[in-house]
């Protein structure tokens, strides 16, 4: 077996001109910057996170001026009625105070809409996997599924993944088939009941459906948030399977959460 | 096995943080289908009677003790503590199927410890995920919970707690004066956040005299979510196919992966493709 560090400084032998055509412009730099990760990682092993590294300024939950000081939970005084006698002194019970969110709270939600760099929109759905393993995305081509085992918009943690179809017999050419020309810095927005965020696209790549597996790194609950869109592309081949090919994006958060009430 | 994972905090913990689970605590598997309360003794230093309704629960609890669950029903209810030198006793109203009564000292010391109400959100919490919540009960202006050296909860004031659905994993938690970091009030201490669980920390004490502490409640909570997919099949029609097709002697099979962290001050690209030959 060949070293993976050694695969990750160069394109692939036979790699599909057709394919690195939907490749965005700059991604030997998607080949070479994770060396150093990878090289952590041994052949075959499944996850690795850099805990140490995960958060960035972008998962830090504040929606609200996080350096304005509050004053908190002030004491209610000594409330000793006079005339006890010592030691059984009689005391007014004073409500309770009720704990509160900080104003930094977030509630996160599971993405409602995206919206893509056209400036297309899409309804998200809820979608589970199957026991087969098949994530069961909409048959809708206008709509995406959202793997209800992911994250959602507000946490700090781990991936977004939603899919969609690129394509059907009924309904011709559907909306994600503009991730097939998705470029670097384009920017996408999910949309959840309150919350907002744009993404920014950092990575995409044509990969043969057998590169993804359930312990890819592209489902991972850990690392910085990110939004993870996955659809069909590739070679055709009625004879086994269709599409041989998954296009995945990799977007990470551009600006603030917004919170709308 | 909750308790034994905690015991690391204990041992790496540079304030001896120390877990108070009573069983009892752990036994409430089952959803919580009654008013469970859970009494938090938060004043470091002070050994307190607990009493509820006027009858005496436990005595001599010290600090970082939970007593419960108590079933105590919905509505309202006095809790009195009782200490050497003062008396608290505070209407809670139960209103929700899991709580935390916590006796804490507020912002300002020079007052008499206060009782605060916490409800436990015991929403089902995603696959792999557990649920984190700090409160903040200790005589320190508004902090910063800081996780794995970053920012995680920002601008916590006494009284108030965050929470966030987090990977299960080990955590490097400290608490700072919001903005200052290199300042801990409390910590660095690893915290382990267990897959299906709610763990609560609350700070509590006060740093000018050293008792600042923290106490760690892991509570059960359920999970949802499938399973990651195995595959994904998103088109069907070939209407975007490439011209050529794939043809079966493209050996390669690529694990694509993410490991954004070390792109982050770069800016630039995350996808990992790692690549290892197929024999067919």
């Amino acid at each position: 077996m060949r070293q993976d560090t050694d695969l990750l400084l160069q394109r692939p032998e036979g790699d599909d001109p057709a394919l690195r055509r939907h490749t965005l412009s700059g991604e030997p730099r998607l080949w070479l910057g994770l060396v150093a990760v990878r090289a952590l990682i041994a052949a075959g092993a499944a996850v690795w996170v850099d805990h140490t590294s995960a958060f960035s300024a972008d998962s830090v939950l504040h929606t609200s001026d996080p350096q304005a000081p509050r004053a908190g939970r002030e004491g209610p005084g000594v409330t000793v009625k006079h005339g006890s006698p010592p030691g059984r002194e009689a005391i007014d019970p004073t409500p309770a105070e009720v704990g509160q969110a900080a104003p930094s709270q977030v509630a996160a939600e599971r993405p409602r809409m995206l919206t893509l760099a056209s400036g297309t929109t899409m309804p998200v759905r809820v979608s589970a996997t199957a026991t087969s393993g098949e994530l069961k995305i909409p048959t809708d081509i206008n709509q995406a599924g959202w793997w209800d085992g992911g994250s959602r918009l507000g946490d700090p943690f781990g991936a977004i993944v939603l899919a969609a179809h690129v394509d059907s017999f009924t309904q011709g050419i559907g909306r994600f088939a503009e991730l097939l020309s998705v470029h670097s810095g384009d920017v996408l927005r999910l949309n959840a009941r309150h919350l907002s965020q744009k993404f920014r696209v950092v990575a995409a790549r044509l990969v043969p459906k057998t590169a993804i597996t359930a312990t890819s790194d592209v489902y991972s609950a850990d690392g910085r948030p990110r939004l993870v869109l996955i659809t069909c592309g590739g070679s055709y081949d009625p004879s086994h399977g269709g599409y041989q090919s998954n296009m995945v994006v990799i977007a990470v958060p551009k600006g603030h959460l917004t919170v709308a009430n | 096995m909750i308790v034994s994972t905690l015991r690391s905090i204990a041992a790496g913990s540079l304030f001896g943080l120390v877990v108070a689970i009573p069983g009892s605590a752990l036994a409430s598997a089952a959803p919580a289908a009654q008013d469970k309360v859970y009494v938090v003794q938060g004043v470091p230093g002070a050994a307190v009677d607990v009493s509820v309704d006027g009858k005496a629960v436990k005595s001599n609890v010290a600090a970082k003790a939970i007593i419960g669950p108590l079933s105590l029903g919905a509505g309202k209810h006095t809790v009195t503590f009782k200490a050497a030198d003062w008396t608290v006793s505070s209407t809670v109203n139960v209103s929700r199927p899991s709580s935390d009564v916590v006796l804490h000292w507020p912002a300002d010391m020079t007052k008499k410890p206060v009782v605060s109400v916490f409800g436990n959100d015991l929403a089902p919490v995603g696959t792999d995920k557990g649920r984190l919540t700090v409160v903040h009960a200790a005589v320190v202006p508004p902090a910063d919970i800081r996780v794995n050296n970053k920012v995680l909860f920002s601008n916590i004031a006494n009284g108030e707690f965050l929470t966030a659905d987090v990977p299960a994993a080990t955590y490097s938690v400290e608490v700072v004066p919001t903005g200052q970091a290199g300042k801990p009030l409390l910590g660095p201490v690893d915290l382990p956040v267990a897959k299906g669980a709610l763990t609560r920390v609350f700070a509590i004490g006060e740093p000018s005299n050293g008792s600042m502490d923290a106490v760690v409640q892991v509570l059960p909570v359920a999970t949802k979510g499938s399973a990651a997919p195995g595959s994904v099949d998103a088109g069907s029609a070939g209407l975007v196919a490439t011209s050529t097709p794939e043809s079966s002697n493209a050996v390669s099979v690529v694990t694509v992966g993410v490991a954004c962290s070390v792109l982050v001050g770069i800016g630039t690209a995350t996808m990992i493709i790692r690549r290892r030959r197929e024999a067919r």
